[in-house]
């Protein structure tokens, strides 16, 4: 009987440690599956949000304005788009096309060009994102009479 | 007895052993479902992205709402058109596209510029060379049934009026004007308003159109240095709806074509193919502004 006990005690005990490993695994797979959806909504988000920036207008503005101007407008419409539990940053870099072989005006990583672009301007919106960030870019198109373009690249994060 | 507890035991644990290595497996397949779908969703984006730019490298801005095309152009072209799409392509590869991604334009844009198409009504917006000197709008005569009717506003920037308009049609304003009749196939309903370089303004009463005839306006303008004229035509020579032809003057136009259907898209006849490198998805189409 003793002998008996002891076998039924090792066949429950393994009974409750596969329930309690399998539980786990399940566990750690329902926050892995939670943590994906909320960096896919944050991508989203985003997504969405250089999507209104160049279609109405923002973008392109930027280039009519001063760094600061162009980071407080940024912030602002920033806050305007993003629900309340979601902060963002965005930064800003254009660069103009040269073919002369020599950054005159746009020094900002060298006076050579880097395949025929000068980089003209970097700045950014001042918060620092916060583990997990959702990161998208967005190109945007200013001028053809000396090609100048921008890319907006924005960080999503939840507070 | 022993014996089956130890077999309970032994398949309990063999039957853990069998579930993780199944987890694993889905993980695994799971991992390569989202890595392509993350790349799928990049491919389009990207590719979207840099769609929506392309009529601003062209200089045209156009807006599609309900049944109304827009065109928003400036003539004569204030840039080397083929070099500005040659350096956003080079800025899209080098400088803006994510390393796995290849772009391509085809055809390679060299010695004609793309055609704006209104698909599926078979309208085309071009500019017979890339100096934009002039400007037309073509389509199968069949497909004028579509369009009911064409609003050309024009601001000359250059120059003055050089004449007085008389307000008539045929054998006034016009150089060739028919109106429409019982006969007549296609028939054009328009409004033509041109404004000089000090604001006045030249708004014809002439309308509609038989487009089975050329009917051709010709605008004698005016400045400091030179005398030139505008010519606008429209139907008449095979698939033509309009053109205009500027030499030496500065334009900025805007056409409206009024359709008689929403369903219709605008599309840059230049396809643009964005490939993912790693898994070989790829997005590939006319570019969509």
């Amino acid at each position: 009987m003793k002998k008996g006990f002891v076998f039924t005690l090792d066949a429950i005990i393994a009974f409750v440690l596969a329930i309690i490993v399998l539980g786990a695994l399940a566990e750690i797979r329902a926050d892995e599956s939670g943590g994906n959806n909320r960096i896919l909504k944050l991508q989203q988000t985003s997504l969405d949000v250089l999507n209104t920036l160049d279609k109405d207008g923002t973008l392109n503005n930027l280039f009519e304005q001063t760094d600061e101007d162009a980071t407080t407008t940024l912030e602002t419409t920033l806050n305007e788009l993003l629900q309340a539990k979601l902060k963002g940053r965005i930064k800003i870099d254009t660069y103009q096309y040269e073919t002369g072989g020599t950054c005159t005006t746009c020094t900002l990583s060298g006076s050579t060009p880097t395949n025929n672009f000068c980089h003209c301007r970097s700045f950014n919106t001042p918060l620092i994102a916060k583990s997990p960030a959702a990161s998208s870019k967005r190109v945007f198109y200013y001028s053809n009479n000396k090609p100048t373009v921008g890319i907006a690249t924005i960080q999503v994060w939840q507070e | 007895m022993r014996g089956i507890f130890i077999t309970a035991s032994v398949a309990l644990w063999l039957s853990l052993l069998l579930s993780l290595a199944v987890l694993q497996t889905e993980d695994a397949s799971r991992q390569v479902e989202v890595k392509n779908l993350l790349a799928t969703e990049k491919i389009a984006y990207t590719w979207n992205d840099v769609s929506e730019e392309l009529p601003d490298v062209l200089d045209v801005k156009i807006e599609i709402n309900e049944k109304k095309a827009s065109f928003k152009d400036n003539l004569p072209a204030t840039a080397n058109f083929p070099e500005a799409l040659g350096a956003f392509e080079t800025f899209i590869k080098n400088h803006y596209a994510p390393k796995k991604l290849q772009f391509s334009f085809e055809p390679q844009p060299s010695s004609t510029p793309p055609r704006i198409h209104i698909n599926p009504l078979g309208f085309y917006y071009k500019y017979p060379s890339w100096d934009k000197t002039s400007l037309e709008v073509n389509s199968s005569m069949q497909n004028f049934a579509f369009l009911q009717s064409l609003t050309v506003n024009l601001n000359i920037t250059s120059h003055d009026f050089n004449e007085a308009f008389s307000g008539l049609c045929a054998g006034g304003d016009w150089d060739s004007y028919t109106t429409c009749t019982g006969g007549t196939t296609y028939c054009l309903s328009l409004n033509l308003n041109i404004e000089d370089r000090q604001g006045t303004t030249y708004q014809s009463t002439c309308t509609p159109l038989d487009l089975d005839y050329e009917n051709i306006i010709v605008i004698d303008l005016i400045n400091e240095t030179s005398t030139t004229q505008l010519t606008l035509r429209f139907g008449a020579l095979s698939n033509r709806l309009f053109s205009l032809e500027r030499p030496q003057t500065t334009v900025n136009s805007t056409l409206e074509l009024n359709f008689n259907t929403t369903a219709f898209e605008a599309e840059l006849d230049l396809n643009l193919i964005v490939k993912d490198a790693e898994t070989n998805r790829l997005k590939n189409g006319k570019t969509t502004p």
